[in-house]
C-alpha cells in the first residue's frame, strides 16, 4: 500500500467528483422528509443522546410532510415534560391532543429532553411562519426563570445557526439581534472548546454534510456506534429508523414517589418557592423576548411547569403560597407579550410520574386543557373557519 | 541541479539542455502530485481507522462495565475490540500525520507495519510504533550496552528500555508495568530464538514464525493491553476472569 | 489502464470520506480521540 502512488489526474478527478456528488446527495436529502410516518416524537434513539441531531431542513420537511398546506400545524416543543417522559408513544399526550383537535389540525412533537422553551418547536414554527403556513406553537416554561440566555439555545446551538445560514428563520427582531451580539462577545472571551457552530453552519449550508450523513444514519446504516444503542452485534449499526421508542411507565403510587431522591426534590422546591423578585422576573422576560419572536408569541400557548402535589404538600404553607404566587406573576408578565399560559393546577398526585413529568393519565388531562387553548389560539390568529 | 549533470551532456549541450530541464521539471512535478495524491489517500485511510476506533471506544465504554458478569466468549470479544481500538486509533493518527506530510511533499517514516501479523514479540516491536521503538533502541538500549555485554545485561538493558517505553505513554505504574511486561516478552522471545538457533530444531523455528507463534504473540500482546488501559489490580482481575470457563 | 481505474476508484472513495469527515468533525460531541501518546 505504501509503495503504490496513485496517478494524480484520475485520483483528484475522482475525489472532486465524488465530493460534489455527496454535496448534491445531501441537498436531495434536505429537500425530502426522511422520518417514519409513525414517529410520535424524537425519542431517545433518534435524538442527541445517540448523537443524532435532526437538521433544520429535516425538521422543516418533516413538518411540511405531516402538515398539509390547508391544515393548521400544532408544533409542540420545549422540554421532557412535553416530550412525554413516562408516557408510551401510543398514549403520548400530544397524540391524544391530535384526536381531540380533529382533522383541521395536525400535531407534531419536536420537544427534547432538557429542551429550553424556544428549542425546536419555536424554530420549526418560525420556519413554517416564514413560509406563510398557519401554526400554533406549544411549549413549556418555568416560573421566574428562563432556561436559556442564548437565543441559539441551551444544549446544541448548531441547529439555530444552521437554520440561519440557510435563511430559514424569521428575520431578527431588535431583542434577538442585541442578545446575539452580547453572546458573541462573551463567547469570544471564553474560547469555547467545541467547534464553532457558525463556521459549521456556513460550511454545512453549502456542502450539506449534516443532511446527507444524518439521513444516511437514520435511513440506511448507523455509521458509528453510540453507547445507548443496544450492544448487540446485530443491531450495532442498525439504521435509526428501526430503533424503538421505548419509554417506561411510572410504577404505581407509593413506589413511584418512594424511588425519588426526596432531599434533592425538596431542595429544588424550596429554591423555586423563594419569592420572585423584580430583578429575576425582568431577566426572565428579557431572555424570553430575545428568544421567541413576536410572530411566534402571538400563536403560542405555554404550559407553566408545575410540581407534583406529593412534594409540594411537604413544603410549609407559606412556601406553597409563594410557589403559586411565583407562577401567577410569571404568567402575568408573559401574557403581556401575547402568549397564553396554562397553569398546571388541574393536575393531582396521580397525574405525575415524578416531581415534574406526567403519567399517561396526566398527559390525557393536559391534552384536554391544551386542545381547548390551541383551538382558541387558532381562532384568534386565523379566524373561525380558515 | 543541471550543473551536476552538465558534464554528462557536454557533447550536445543546447538542445539537450532544452530537453533536460523541462523533462526534469515535468518529472519532479509528476512525483510531487502523485505523492500528494497518496497523501490524501493516506489521510482518508487514517480517518476511516479513527472512525472505527471511535466506535470501538464507544462500545467498550458501556460493555467493559459488565466484564465480570458476561460470558467467557464475550470477554474475549471485548479484549479483541480493545486491541483493535488502540491499533486503529494510533495507526489512524499516524496515517493522517504521514498523509499530511506527503501532501506537503515530505515522506515521513512509517510507524506501523501490520503489527497484529507479528509471529513473535521481537517481530511485534519491529511493526508497532516503529518510531518510538527505534528511538528507544538508539538512545537507551544501545548506549546501555545493548546486546554486547552478555545475556544477563542484555536482558536488563531490554527491561530498562521497555520500562522507559512504557513510561513514555504516561506517568503511571500501569504503563511501567506494561513496558516491563513487553520487555519480558521480548527477552523471552530473544532467548527462544537463541536456543532455536543453537538447537537447530525445525519445529522450534516453525513455532516462532507461524500460526502458533502468532497466536501466542497475540495472546500476550492482547493481555498486555489490559495493563495499559486499566489500573494494575483491575487488569490482573480481568486477566483472571478471561481464563475462567464461565 | 488498470492504474488509472484504481486511481479513480481511490479518488472517489477519498472524496466520500472527506465529506463524511466534515460531518464527524462538526458533531457536537467530539468524535476524535486526541489522546496524547
Amino acid at each position: 500500500m505504501d509503495h503504490w502512488l496513485p496517478k494524480p489526474g484520475p485520483f483528484f478527478a475522482g475525489m472532486v467528483l465524488s465530493f460534489l456528488a455527496c454535496v448534491l446527495a445531501g441537498r436531495y436529502y434536505s429537500q425530502h422528509n426522511i422520518f417514519r410516518d409513525d414517529l410520535a416524537r424524537f425519542h431517545m434513539k433518534t435524538s442527541s443522546e445517540v448523537n443524532f441531531f435532526p437538521t433544520p431542513s429535516q425538521l422543516l420537511r418533516f413538518a411540511e410532510h405531516r402538515i398539509p398546506a390547508d391544515r393548521i400545524g400544532v408544533i409542540v416543543g420545549g422540554s421532557s415534560v412535553l416530550h412525554g417522559i413516562a408516557q408510551r408513544p401510543e398514549y403520548l399526550w400530544s397524540k391524544r391532543m391530535q384526536d381531540l383537535l380533529g382533522d383541521r389540525f395536525r400535531v407534531i412533537n419536536v420537544s427534547s429532553r432538557g429542551g429550553a422553551p424556544h428549542e425546536y418547536g419555536n424554530w420549526v414554527s418560525e420556519m413554517l411562519l416564514k413560509k406563510r403556513r398557519r401554526v400554533v406553537h406549544v411549549s413549556d416554561i418555568f416560573p421566574c426563570y428562563y432556561m436559556s440566555y442564548d437565543p441559539a439555545g441551551l444544549q446544541i446551538r448548531d441547529f439555530f445557526w444552521a437554520a440561519r445560514a440557510r435563511d430559514l428563520l424569521l428575520p431578527d427582531w431588535p431583542e434577538r439581534a442585541k442578545r446575539l451580539e452580547q453572546v458573541k462577545l462573551e463567547r469570544a472571551a471564553e474560547r469555547a472548546k467545541e467547534p464553532n457552530p457558525r463556521l459549521m453552519a456556513i460550511l454545512d449550508a453549502r456542502l450539506n454534510f449534516n443532511d446527507l450523513w444524518g439521513s444516511f444514519r437514520y435511513l440506511h446504516f448507523g455509521t458509528f456506534y453510540s453507547p445507548l444503542l443496544a450492544p448487540r452485534l446485530s443491531t450495532l449499526f442498525m439504521p435509526l429508523r428501526y430503533q424503538e421508542d421505548v419509554e417506561e411507565v411510572a410504577p404505581p403510587i407509593p413506589a413511584r414517589y418512594l424511588r425519588a431522591n426526596l432531599r434533592r426534590e425538596m431542595h429544588i422546591l424550596s429554591e423555586l418557592s423563594i419569592p420572585c423578585a423584580d430583578g429575576p422576573l425582568r431577566k426572565m422576560e428579557e431572555d424570553f423576548a430575545s428568544s421567541i419572536s413576536p410572530q411566534v408569541r402571538h400563536v403560542s400557548v405555554f404550559l407553566m411547569q408545575d410540581n407534583s402535589p406529593y412534594f409540594v404538600n411537604q413544603l410549609s404553607p407559606q412556601q406553597q403560597r409563594q410557589l403559586r404566587e411565583n407562577s401567577r406573576i410569571s404568567a402575568e408578565a408573559l401574557e403581556r407579550y401575547g402568549v397564553t399560559l396554562l397553569q398546571g393546577d388541574f393536575l393531582d398526585e396521580t397525574d405525575f410520574a415524578d416531581r415534574v413529568h406526567l403519567t399517561e393519565e396526566g398527559g390525557a388531562k393536559l391534552a384536554q386543557r391544551m386542545s381547548v387553548l390551541v383551538r382558541e389560539k387558532a381562532r384568534q390568529a386565523y379566524g373561525e373557519n380558515p | 541541479m543541471f550543473a551536476i549533470f552538465w558534464p554528462s551532456i557536454v557533447a550536445g549541450p543546447v538542445k539537450r539542455y532544452q530537453q533536460f530541464i523541462p523533462a526534469m521539471e515535468e518529472g519532479t512535478g509528476n512525483v510531487d502530485s502523485s505523492l500528494a495524491a497518496s497523501g490524501f489517500l493516506r489521510v482518508a485511510i487514517g480517518a476511516v481507522k479513527k472512525f472505527a476506533a471511535d466506535s470501538c471506544t464507544a462500545y467498550l465504554a458501556l460493555a467493559m462495565a459488565s466484564f465480570a458478569t458476561v460470558g467467557s466468549s464475550r470477554r474475549w470479544f471485548m479484549l479483541f475490540v480493545l486491541a483493535m481500538r488502540i491499533y486503529l486509533d494510533f495507526s489512524g493518527y499516524s496515517d493522517m500525520a504521514i498523509g499530511f506530510g506527503r501532501m506537503a511533499g515530505i515522506r515521513l517514516p512509517e510507524n506501523f507495519n501490520w503489527p497484529y501479523l507479528a509471529t513473535n514479540m521481537i517481530d511485534f516491536w519491529r511493526r508497532w510504533h516503529i518510531s518510538l521503538s527505534t528511538w528507544i533502541r538508539d538512545y537507551v538500549y544501545i548506549p546501555l550496552g545493548g546486546s554486547r555485554r552478555g545475556p544477563v545485561l542484555r536482558a536488563t538493558n531490554a527491561l530498562v528500555a521497555f520500562s522507559l517505553c512504557g513510561l513514555w505513554h504516561g506517568a503511571g505504574w500501569n504503563f511501567v508495568f506494561w513496558g516491563v511486561y513487553h520487555g519480558i516478552g521480548v527477552v523471552a522471545a530473544s532467548a527462544y530464538q537463541s536456543w532455536q538457533g543453537r538447537s537447530n530444531v525445525a519445529l522450534a523455528s516453525w513455532i516462532s514464525q507461524s500460526v502458533p507463534g502468532w497466536a501466542l504473540t497475540m495472546l500476550y500482546v492482547g493481555i498486555g493491553w489490559l495493563f495499559f488501559f486499566y489500573p494494575l489490580d483491575q487488569a490482573l482481575l480481568m486477566t483472571r476472569q478471561l481464563f475462567l470457563l464461565k | 489502464m488498470r492504474a488509472t481505474l484504481y486511481s479513480l476508484a481511490a479518488g472517489i472513495a477519498v472524496g466520500i470520506v472527506f465529506h463524511y469527515v466534515l460531518y464527524r468533525i462538526f458533531l457536537p460531541l467530539e468524535p476524535f480521540i486526541y489522546v496524547a501518546f
